[in-house]
């Protein structure tokens, strides 16, 4: 069959690099896609023969981008493996450097990865789509919020972590440290802060995307719209939970399926693999793999913030609460299936993510000394669920009677997300590329932001400045002759 | 005038632990000759708008780390200058490049050195976890800790 095939390589504005193969018919149009990623392997293997405790610090080594995530997830695991409960103020103060992380990590992306899409908009010069772009346009006082935000939250992280980048205080049964009633002040008063800046947030983004009747059509058009399953962490009364509680799952009509707890996560979760990846695609067991489709009868599930909304009743702050009503409302109930509204959920956790910071900045048991619980039971298999910014972020250990490990398994956020994206970039591009479509740098960056909404994070450890690495698109004829090549340098 | 060194890089991903190791033997260096009053050297694991960040209140800045698709031998050291780096948007870690996140800063007014030189070492892109340096990468940790050093303008005692 006469075939043609774009590639897009890497891809840009992502923490690591990708690679989209998109393979035209005879007709020209879209055939198939492959995403395909770098994966990086052998961390399962690396891990084994270490004692438990160590899991902590060198999980957070996994992720550039995410260390806390890992930080808690193996701290929750290491708590599960010595049977051991931590005490209130531990998991307090553990939530509350998770909720302060939130906050940077959400409004970094929101102003450097979404903000160019849509404030600078799908089609700007690529010169401009960058947070220059987005700071020139919205004002350079915005700019001094975003790394004002970013200070507050890194410095609430040393507070409690002990380290700006790698935390290092969480230890089986709890925390090394506690804080200072004069830290506990510090820590408010930035908390406020946040809570204004993240209404600030919601503000422009209401004002720029949700005025803007392209960027509506555009969230709510068919292209980036999959009608799947949605897994998010919640609490005991459903509303949404970074750091502790069931994981909520919910069909694609919205019916809640059920809850599982970490211990329960193999009974619910089951991994396919493809030969063409050597990433596996995570997939709900008890729903079965149904091929990359949407659809009740699917298993494919997505696990992002907007999925967490999906997932949850409602958020656990009021001001927050407030922006989920009208997110709703906007977008004609529950659950949302439009994968753009993801940026706009993203905001609304960062808005709870604030208030939730300053929830526990000021709870009376915050400053507390019972801040670590020694394990005393023998250590055996314990599972640790977090929700990680980018998706449910699942650590597994199995460790012998001394607490060394003998098997680790994780579920990293985006490897979630690894069916949906892929449906999502083979969408976009068959809505797009139509025969004779000119592959042009603004077709490229509309198929892209198929896979930016749910901020992947692939192959993310690695730091290795890209030499020479321009975005490449090349297009090859049936005989492997090159026909076109659009190049971002 | 106050000097920065940052190796970046991940330590437990072979190859590109080649920046924080480079920093952690520097570091013992410039300690032992008693010059390290002026010069801050340290591992620094992200970049970006972080790497940025970092740079703030300093005059001057050395940021090693690895480096693929320069098209030279693994282990060869590259002195580049921020100029060399490709575009704003070709080179995208997760938040922003750091021309862009440098650029950000500078019109945010904030104190960044006037000069910051990299020092990268080209390696293969591994996917495999490993806490030791590959042969002709650990190789390269000698001439690049002199190169540092004279670019400091320390010369070892021993």
């Amino acid at each position: 069959m006469d075939k043609q095939r774009i590639t897009i390589d890497p891809i840009t504005r992502l923490e690591g690099h990708g690679k989209i193969e998109i393979f035209l018919n005879e007709k020209g149009e879209v055939e198939n896609t492959y995403f395909q990623i770098p994966e990086l392997r052998g961390f399962e293997r690396f891990c084994v023969g270490r004692p438990v405790e160590e899991m902590p610090i060198l999980t957070n080594r996994i992720c550039g981008v995410c260390p806390e995530a890992h930080h808690m997830a193996a701290a929750k695991a290491a708590d599960a493996v010595y049977h051991v409960d931590p005490p209130s103020t531990a998991k307090k103060l553990r939530e509350l450097l998770y909720s302060a992380f939130y906050v940077t990590d959400h409004a970094t992306h929101f102003y450097a990865l979404a903000g160019p899409d849509f404030v600078m908009g799908p089609d700007a010069p690529v010169a401009e789509r960058n947070i220059l772009g987005v700071i020139h346009k919205v004002g350079l006082e915005t700019g001094g919020k975003v790394i004002q935000a970013r200070k507050y939250g890194h410095d609430v992280i040393e507070k409690i972590g002990g380290r700006k980048v790698h935390p290092c205080t969480a230890i089986p049964g709890g925390q090394t440290t506690g804080i200072t009633e004069e830290q506990r002040q510090e820590i408010e008063k930035m908390g406020r802060w946040a809570v204004e800046f993240a209404q600030f947030s919601l503000g422009l983004f209401n004002d720029i995307v949700l005025g803007n009747k392209a960027y509506v059509d555009l969230i709510l058009g068919d292209i980036y719209t999959h009608a799947t399953y949605y897994i998010g962490v919640v609490d005991d009364q459903n509303l949404v939970n970074f750091y502790d509680g069931n994981v909520s799952v919910v069909a694609p009509d919205g019916e809640r399926i059920g809850k599982y707890a970490p211990s329960e996560y193999r009974d619910w979760i089951a991994e396919r693999v493809e030969p063409w990846t050597y990433l596996k695609f995570p997939y709900l067991k008890k729903v079965g793999w149904k091929g990359f489709v949407d659809g009740k009868d699917s298993g494919v599930y997505c696990a992002t913030p907007l999925s967490r909304l999906n997932a949850a009743d409602g958020m656990a702050t009021p001001l927050a609460q407030e922006q989920y009503e009208k997110f709703y409302s906007v977008l004609g109930g529950k659950p949302v299936h439009q994968r753009l509204a993801t940026h706009w959920a993203r905001l609304i956790e960062l808005l709870y993510a604030a208030e939730r910071w300053v929830e526990l900045a000021t709870d009376p048991e915050i400053t507390s000394t019972n801040f670590h619980t020694v394990p005393t039971e023998t250590p055996t298999e314990g599972v640790g669920i977090v929700e990680a910014p980018r998706g449910t972020l699942t650590h597994h250990y199995w460790t012998d009677e001394r607490g060394v490990l003998t098997r680790v398994n994780l579920i990293v956020g985006t490897t979630n997300n690894y069916a949906p994206i892929s449906m999502s970039v083979k969408k976009a591009a068959q809505n797009l590329i139509k025969k004779g479509t000119k592959v042009t740098e603004p077709v490229l960056n509309m198929i892209e932001m198929a896979f930016r909404a749910y901020d992947p994070c692939f192959g993310c450890a690695t730091h290795s400045l890209p030499g020479q690495m321009p975005l490449q698109v090349t297009i090859h004829d049936v005989d492997g002759e090159v026909i076109d090549v659009v190049r971002r340098d | 005038m106050r000097t920065i060194v940052l190796g970046l890089g991940n330590p437990i991903l072979g190859d590109d632990g080649i920046g924080c190791r480079v920093a952690e033997e520097l570091k013992r260096t410039v300690e032992a000759e008693g010059a390290s009053e002026q010069i801050d050297i340290e591992p620094f694991y992200r970049g970006g708008i972080s790497l940025m960040e970092r740079l703030i209140g300093y005059d001057r800045a050395l940021i090693v780390d690895s480096i693929q698709g320069m098209g030279a031998e693994v282990g060869t050291i590259h002195r580049l200058s921020l100029d060399d780096l490709p575009t704003m948007t070709a080179d995208s870690p997760h938040d922003a490049s750091l021309k862009a996140a440098l650029e950000l800063g500078r019109q945010l007014n904030a104190s960044l050195p006037e000069e910051i030189l990299i020092f990268a070492v080209e390696i293969r892109y591994s996917t495999e976890f490993s806490e030791s340096l590959s042969p002709l990468v650990e190789a390269s940790l000698e001439p690049l800790k002199r190169m540092l050093l004279q670019e400091l303008q320390i010369s070892p005692s021993s």
